[in-house]
């Protein structure tokens, strides 16, 4: 009996000692928050984690122009559930493709907002640390400019999560939200490296220039609105006439390049006309399966899956000497149908992803931009021509440039850079946010047969998330 | 000799009374040792054919010609058969013969957790599985040795796969949300064994723990259930038993699809509507000419489907002497699938000894070693584009193309577009492609025992558990589904283990004959390591290595984790007997889990039972029809830690961006999820009442229970609002309830010399009901098919406080749209033209959406039945198992693309003949055209019942006169059987025992979207005995 006791007790204080370490766990194969944000190469890591979402399919690989695209350049087939409601305006909270534009949004800002919080305590160059915060804090601006665009006052979420933070925030105001978003580009603008700094492995990054453009376009977008600054416009130009002259100045790295069809060409993508794409590449990158969804099924060539079709109207509305976009943009022909064929690649095989960026930030943008900020300070200024003039001759429509003769009204000009933007830019993820900013989105899809109600400029809060949140309050309408 | 010649002067003498034939009346009466008659006793005299049945009173009377050394051999149910010499007097004589009762059933020892008891001293729910019985039915797996034996216990083949088949087994319902609600297995005191390729003939018992009192010991593994399984170990002497069987497998069904004339018919209907609807002016595919020429063309089903055939042979050896004991077998198991491409091998060596260290120590070991390769078909997947389903692409191919062109070229893609969708020859990858499974698995748990003193025994045991598994994948560029990646192969390997100590104390000692304590207390401590690796190739260079050379392709992002878990224990266990009437245990048991959050690490689980052997009272002994009658009761509180690792933790993972001139992967990491210090076990309290009732000396036995299970501190994954960049956060909130009623029914019909009937029925009822989901209002859950469905926000179902586990929710499907009239008078807003389904406007609002779905199904069945008959006549025996499920709903996808809901494939035959195209045509299948019900989500129509009825085994066994043949053989018995003979369903689908996407967690039950079906299996088997 001794024995047994002796023997139970060594065994029970044997297993004491041992347990309390044992059962502290130690994870192996990922990192937790006492072993990161220590070194360089762990912001760099950060930072490829805010852009990571950016591949996605529910957001910048498709969703990004279902929600901004199906407008009056194709429509999607059939014309019914998610795809068919953004089309037709009749969009609800349980559109799932609404749902993806939110929750990707907030998973990079979500993101975006660690790097921002804890990249400035890593011990590492100064600059190239502030790049890095820099191009954290462009991707959280731009992800806001989509929310606030999209629904109007959305929550605005700027730290990590912590016991300090609610998971229930309340919309904050479209002014404030559209301050910090400017905050974010001034901040990136001002650390972000320039584009000829960029090394050839960082291409796909953010530079200052694509800082300054994103923010021409979040002040034009901005004074189209209720909380416009007076000085919206003039910051827009500012910003455009920034990024000018550094073309001017650096035109190898950035500028219009001479041949159009070569920017959405898969060999000469992150040419100098691209600011800004969402980058994608050959196995093992992320392919990008936009080519997939605008190509038609038919083999040998396609192998699409035809789920979006180009409008007949579409490939209607170009001027007949304006067959090199033309052709870029609606040139494929199957089965008795016009294709988007910006997509299409031509060096993979039928049927799979392609390699082509989805491109965020263009230099033509931002020469339209500049003649929109210009006619919206002064009409009668006449440089507003220059800009979409050489987006126009670079279109090979040299004997059809625009001046006060054949476009003598200010809202002639809007119409005329409606268009242009629709024809340079068309699939480009523009068109459902410069229909609202010109105030053409009801009469383009009422010409379509749809009637689109005031409160559906705005898209609806995802139902799921009204419901799991009591703080917030859905739009008027839905 | 004396005694030859004795006989021969006992005739001489008897010469002159020949012809008299005198006899002698034996009379006498049976009774059991208390004194009871033992009605039904068969009375033979050896040698001889003659005999007799006791009456009710237990007496009988018996003529015999000759007396002299003739001896009586007496029989009954329930009792040991007994011989007893006729008196030599030459006088009439009568007899009392007293039988003892048979040790089985009663006496029957019973493993529960850390030791063995006998039935009768039961304090818990604990049901053994009828092994014996099974011996001549054969069996692949364990699972399939409970599926329908044991009540209380739903054993649901998900898909049948060689190899690949999976079970899901719930013991008294559905317990968790987002954790495993599997049982606990443990094999030869291992718990948490792998029991995937244990070889049934090796099997000794398996005994099913339910209730807390019996599941407690083991804690916060135990809310599930616990399923004891012990292999056969040696006894002393020498056997060989050699059982063999072979057979063939078929498809038990088949959808019946439009052939190619239907098919082209079809698609010109389908193309005039649409030109219709699109008011475009696109011409058919095919003249009506081209179709009436086609014929039949290509049934794809008999394309892939084949007979297969199937054998398996073990032989085991078993022998020792008292000091050292060995079972040593060996079975090799192959099994072609019904689809081509499909097939998996077996080879097991499983080794048992047992050895006495003197007198007071004993040691031994369980092991086995085995290896299994399994070639996957691709079946049970999404489907459709580049992830193929060669079953569900069989089914959906064009019958008008051919399998093989006229050059001997495989047809390359379904067509033509963009009517009909793209899909991959399934011929030609099920043939070309390859993917194969193999698992190396190790096992081997050896134990000491030292008997300290009479009646303490310390027990340890040391054990590992090791899996190294691996998998093979190779699709070849000439594939319609390499288009995209030019050819894939991919390579991944898992080695899993885990290694348990166990150190026990047990003490038994009776005190003045009434107070009987049976004490164990011991501490174990158990370490699980899980490691994979992988890597996959695209571009393909060639394809003449499979996936044997990862170098000739472009490599994509290798992937590889290692994870561990630690659970330390302490337990004890106290069982007293009073009188051996009244019945006490008492258990507990504290779990450590590295598992748990920082702030929770140990958790502790106690149990109490207590039953009364109410047939050991006086006033129950005197009813004579009672043989036993037992009351149980049960309460104690059981976890599930089956949480996943690390998941308390705040945790950054590793996701890609590309970057760079030539884009070139770069590694991201981003915070993924809200940290949870608190993180526990989930806990289930639960209650048990059962009682055991035997009658007329166990000729019927019944076990009946009824239970009541809270599980609380559900593992959650908590919906919290997105703008916090987390869908979720992991919490112990939520609770759901079961409760149910189980019974077991064991009669002998029949028991006479010439004719054997027995009855085993077990019947089980479970309510689920989620009580709680912590702040969530619903949860939606449940996997649906990313083909048919591909962005689906929605899930199969919904759990709602109030509502089972299981609901599938969506909309009401209410008949076909007939004519514009209609529409418009519905001042429905919804876009529909006639021939559309109607689905219904619940908030009547107008509209169709997400606020009009319900609940419009249940995935559990109301309750479940097995039934066992055995009838031996003679030397033949026949086994007829019956088993089934009531009152639960499949969500058939199936039919999302078979019958209505998109336009792109094959159809079953009667949507040709049968749906909508005109007012009045029809009120079920809507226009061929219609897109609807596909876009709309989940609807009732494609919710069908799920009850079946399944004469499951029918084995026709002849047990071979053996002297005849050879002395060599001990036992000879040949058989046949039939596997899945006949379901009785309405379920339209391949085969109502489904469910697609088992694995993902508890929640996803009851659909079916393309998973292996089931077929029936017809075998030959022997089983020698040496």
């Amino acid at each position: 009996m001794t024995k047994f006791i002796h023997l139970s007790g060594i065994c029970v204080l044997l297993c004491g000692f041992s347990c309390t370490k044992q059962l502290t766990e130690v994870p192996h194969s990922f990192l937790t928050p006492s072993n990161f944000y220590k070194t360089a190469a762990d912001a760099t890591s950060a930072l490829n984690g805010v852009f990571s979402p950016l591949q996605a399919q529910t957001y910048y690989q498709r969703t990004v122009y279902i929600i901004a695209e199906p407008m009056d350049c194709w429509y999607p087939n059939p014309i019914s559930g998610d795809r068919g409601d953004l089309y037709a305006g009749t969009y609800t909270a349980t559109n799932g493709e609404i749902s993806n534009w939110w929750v990707n949004s907030y998973k990079l800002i979500k993101n975006a907002n660690d790097v921002i919080t804890y990249v400035p305590g890593i011990s590492m160059d100064t600059t190239q640390r502030n790049n890095i915060v820099g191009n954290a804090r462009f991707l959280r601006g731009m992800a806001y400019f989509d929310l606030v665009r999209s629904f109007g006052d959305v929550p605005l979420v700027l730290t990590p999560d912590s016991d300090s933070t609610s998971l229930f925030p309340k919309r904050t105001p479209t002014a404030q939200v559209y301050q910090q978003i400017l905050a974010d580009l001034q901040y990136a603008e001002a650390n972000c490296f320039h584009t000829a700094q960029i090394t050839s492995t960082n291409i796909g990054m953010i530079s200052s220039e694509a800082a300054s453009s994103m923010m021409a376009r979040v002040y034009l977008q901005r004074s189209s609105t209720a909380v416009a600054d007076p000085a919206d416009n003039q910051n827009a130009l500012t910003e455009c006439n920034k990024v000018i002259s550094y073309s001017t100045a650096n035109p190898a790295v950035l500028s219009l390049v001479t041949n159009y069809a070569s920017i959405f060409n898969v060999s000469t993508k992150n040419g100098p006309e691209c600011i800004f794409s969402i980058q994608f590449g050959a196995a093992p990158n992320a392919v990008n399966l936009t080519n997939r969804m605008f190509d038609p099924t038919a083999l040998p060539v396609y192998g699409g899956y035809g789920s979006l079709i180009a409008l007949t109207s579409y490939y209607n509305s170009f001027d007949p000497a304006d067959t090199i976009r033309r052709n870029e943009a609606v040139g494929t022909v199957s089965g008795g149908f016009h294709w988007i064929s910006k997509y299409f690649d031509p060096g993979v095989k039928p049927g799979a992803s392609g390699r082509t960026n989805w491109i965020v930030l263009r230099y033509a943008d931002v020469l339209l931009m500049q003649s929109e900020a210009l006619n919206n300070i002064n009409p009668s200024d006449p440089t507003k021509f220059n800009g979409i003039n050489l987006v126009r001759a670079r279109a090979g429509l040299l004997n059809e440039l625009l001046d006060f003769t054949n476009t003598p009204a200010s809202s002639d000009f809007v119409n005329a850079l409606v268009n242009e933007r629709g024809w340079e830019l068309g699939v480009e993820g523009q068109r459902r946010w410069d229909l609202i900013r010109f105030k053409k989105y009801q009469q383009v899809k009422a010409a379509q047969g749809y009637t689109i109600d005031n409160n559906h400029l705005l898209l609806p809060l995802p139902q799921t998330e009204l419901d799991l949140n009591p703080n917030l309050v859905q739009n008027p309408g839905y | 000799m004396p005694k030859l010649l004795s006989i021969l002067l006992l005739l001489l003498l008897c010469t002159p009374f020949i012809g008299y034939a005198q006899t002698f009346n034996i009379t006498g009466v049976v009774i059991s040792p208390s004194g009871n008659p033992v009605p039904g006793a068969t009375i033979r005299q050896k040698n001889t054919n003659e005999n007799t049945i006791a009456g009710e009173d237990g007496t009988f009377a018996f003529q015999m010609r000759h007396k002299k050394g003739a001896t009586l051999i007496i029989s009954a149910v329930g009792y040991e058969t007994k011989e007893v010499p006729v008196p030599g007097s030459v006088e009439d004589a009568h007899l009392k013969i007293v039988l003892k009762e048979e040790a089985k059933g009663l006496d029957d020892v019973v493993v529960v957790g850390y030791g063995t008891t006998r039935k009768k001293d039961l304090t818990g729910a604990v049901s053994s599985v009828p092994v014996k019985d099974m011996e001549k039915t054969p069996v692949i797996g364990t699972a399939q040795m409970i599926e329908g034996q044991v009540p209380g216990v739903q054993v649901t083949q998900n898909q049948s796969q060689p190899g690949g088949t999976v079970f899901s087994i719930r013991i008294r319902g559905t317990n968790s949300i987002n954790s495993s609600s599997e049982p606990l297995y443990v094999v030869d005191g291992f718990a948490g064994a792998d029991v995937s390729t244990l070889n049934p003939s090796d099997v000794q018992s398996i005994d099913v723990l339910k209730d807390a009192s019996a599941t407690a010991i083991y804690g916060s593994r135990g809310a599930n259930g616990v399923i004891i399984i012990t292999t056969r170990r040696g006894k002393t002497g020498h056997s060989v038993t050699v059982d063999a069987y072979t057979g063939v497998q078929r498809e038990s069904k088949e959808y019946k699809m439009m052939d190619a004339q239907q098919f082209g018919n079809y698609l010109i209907t389908l193309q005039a509507q649409q030109n219709q609807l699109n008011n475009t002016n696109i011409p058919a595919p095919y003249t009506q000419d081209q179709v009436n020429a086609m014929g039949a063309g290509t049934n794809w089903q008999h394309q892939i489907f084949r007979t297969a055939p199937i054998s398996n042979m073990s032989v085991a050896f078993n022998g020792g002497n008292e000091d050292s004991r060995y079972y040593l077998s060996m079975s090799y198991y192959d099994q072609q699938g019904i689809i081509i491409g499909s097939d998996y091998k077996r080879g097991i060596v499983h080794f048992n000894l047992d050895q006495n260290v003197g007198s007071k120590v004993h040691v031994g070991v369980s092991s086995q070693t085995s290896y299994d390769y399994q070639n996957a078909p691709t079946v049970n997947t999404s489907g459709g584009g580049t992830t193929p389903s060669v079953l569900w692409d069989a089914v959906r191919f064009s019958p008008i193309l051919p399998v093989r062109d006229s050059t001997g070229a495989y047809t390359y893609v379904n067509e033509p577009g963009p009517l009909v969708s793209p899909l991959g020859n399934p011929v030609a990858y099920a043939n070309e492609a390859q993917d194969g499974v193999y698992n190396l698995r190790a096992f081997a748990n050896v134990y000491a025992d030292y008997e300290m003193i009479r009646g303490l025994h310390l027990r340890s045991t040391f054990g590992v558990d090791y899996l190294n598994g691996g998998e093979r994948q190779f699709v070849p560029t000439t594939l319609y589904v390499a288009a995209a990646t030019n050819g894939s192969a991919s390579q991944s390997s898992t080695q899993n283990y885990s290694w348990l100590n166990e150190n026990t104390l047990t003490y038994d000692k009776v005190f003045n004959r009434i107070h009987a304590v049976n004490v164990v207390g011991g501490f174990t401590f158990q370490h699980w390591y899980d490691k994979n690796f992988g890597e996959g190739i695209t571009n393909l260079s060639t394809n003449a290595e499979g996936a044997n050379n990862l170098g000739i392709g472009t490599p994509g992002t290798p992937y590889s984790s290692y994870q561990d878990n630690v659970l330390a224990s302490y337990f004890g266990r106290l069982n007293y007997r009073l009188m051996d009437k009244y019945l006490f245990t008492f258990t507990m048991r504290a779990d450590g889990s590295s598992r748990f959050g920082v702030n929770n690490k140990w958790g502790y689980f106690p149990s109490g039972a207590f039953a009364w052997r109410l047939s050991d009272e006086k006033f129950i002994h005197r009813i004579k029809a009672v043989s036993d009658l037992k009351l149980r009761t049960s309460y104690g509180v059981t976890g599930n830690q089956e949480i996943g690792d690390y998941q308390s933790l705040s945790s950054y993972s590793t996701n890609a961006y590309s970057l760079g001139t030539s884009p070139t992967p770069v590694v991201g990491i981003s915070p993924s999820n809200i940290p949870n210090p608190n993180l526990s076990w989930e806990s289930t309290a639960s209650f048990d009442a059962g009682v055991d009732l035997a009658l007329w000396n166990n000729r019927v036995t019944f076990t009946g229970d009824y239970y009541y299970k809270k599980t609380s501190n559900l593992l959650l994954n908590v919906s919290i609002p997105e703008t916090s960049g987390y869908g979720s956060i992991l919490e112990n909130s939520g609770a759901v309830q079961n409760q149910g009623f189980e019974l077991g029914i064991n009669t002998r019909n029949i028991n006479n010399r010439k004719v054997k009937w027995t009855t085993a029925l077990n019947f089980s009822t479970n309510k689920n009901k989620v009580l709680s989901l912590g702040t969530n209002k619903q949860i939606y859950a449940g996997d649906l098919s990313n083909s048919i469905f591909p962005s689906a926000t929605f899930k199969s179902g919904i759990l709602l406080v109030g509502k089972p586990i299981g609901s599938f929710y969506g909309y009401v499907f209410d008949g076909i749209w007939q004519t514009p009239q209609q529409i418009a008078e519905s001042g429905t807003k919804q876009a529909v033209k006639p021939g559309d389904p109607i689905y219904e406007d619940l908030n009547g609002d107008s509209l169709l959406n997400g606020s009009d779905r319900t609940i419009i199904g249940h995935a559990l069945p109301k309750f479940t039945y097995g039934m066992t008959n055995t009838v031996s006549m003679g030397r033949f025996t026949l086994n007829v198992f019956i088993q089934g499920v009531y009152g639960n709903d499949i969500l058939d996808e199936n039919l999302y693309e078979v019958q209505s809901g998109s336009d792109d494939f094959n159809r079953l035959a009667y949507i040709a003949t049968d749906s909508w195209t005109g007012p009045g045509t029809s009120n079920t299948l809507p226009r061929v055209s219609s897109v609807l019900r596909r876009s709309t989500g989940i609807t009732s129509d494609v919710i069908k019942s799920g009850s079946y009825l399944r004469f499951k085994t029918v084995t026709l066994s002849y047990d071979l006169p053996l002297p005849k043949l050879t002395t060599v053989f001990k036992a000879a018995t040949v058989y046949v059987t039939v596997q899945n003979l006949a379901t009785i369903s309405s379920y339209p689908g391949y085969d109502p025992e489904v469910n697609s996407f088992p694995t993902s967690n508890s929640l996803s039950l009851g659909t079916d979207y393309n998973a292996y079906p089931n077929y029936r299996t017809y075998l030959v088997g022997v089983r020698f005995g040496f």
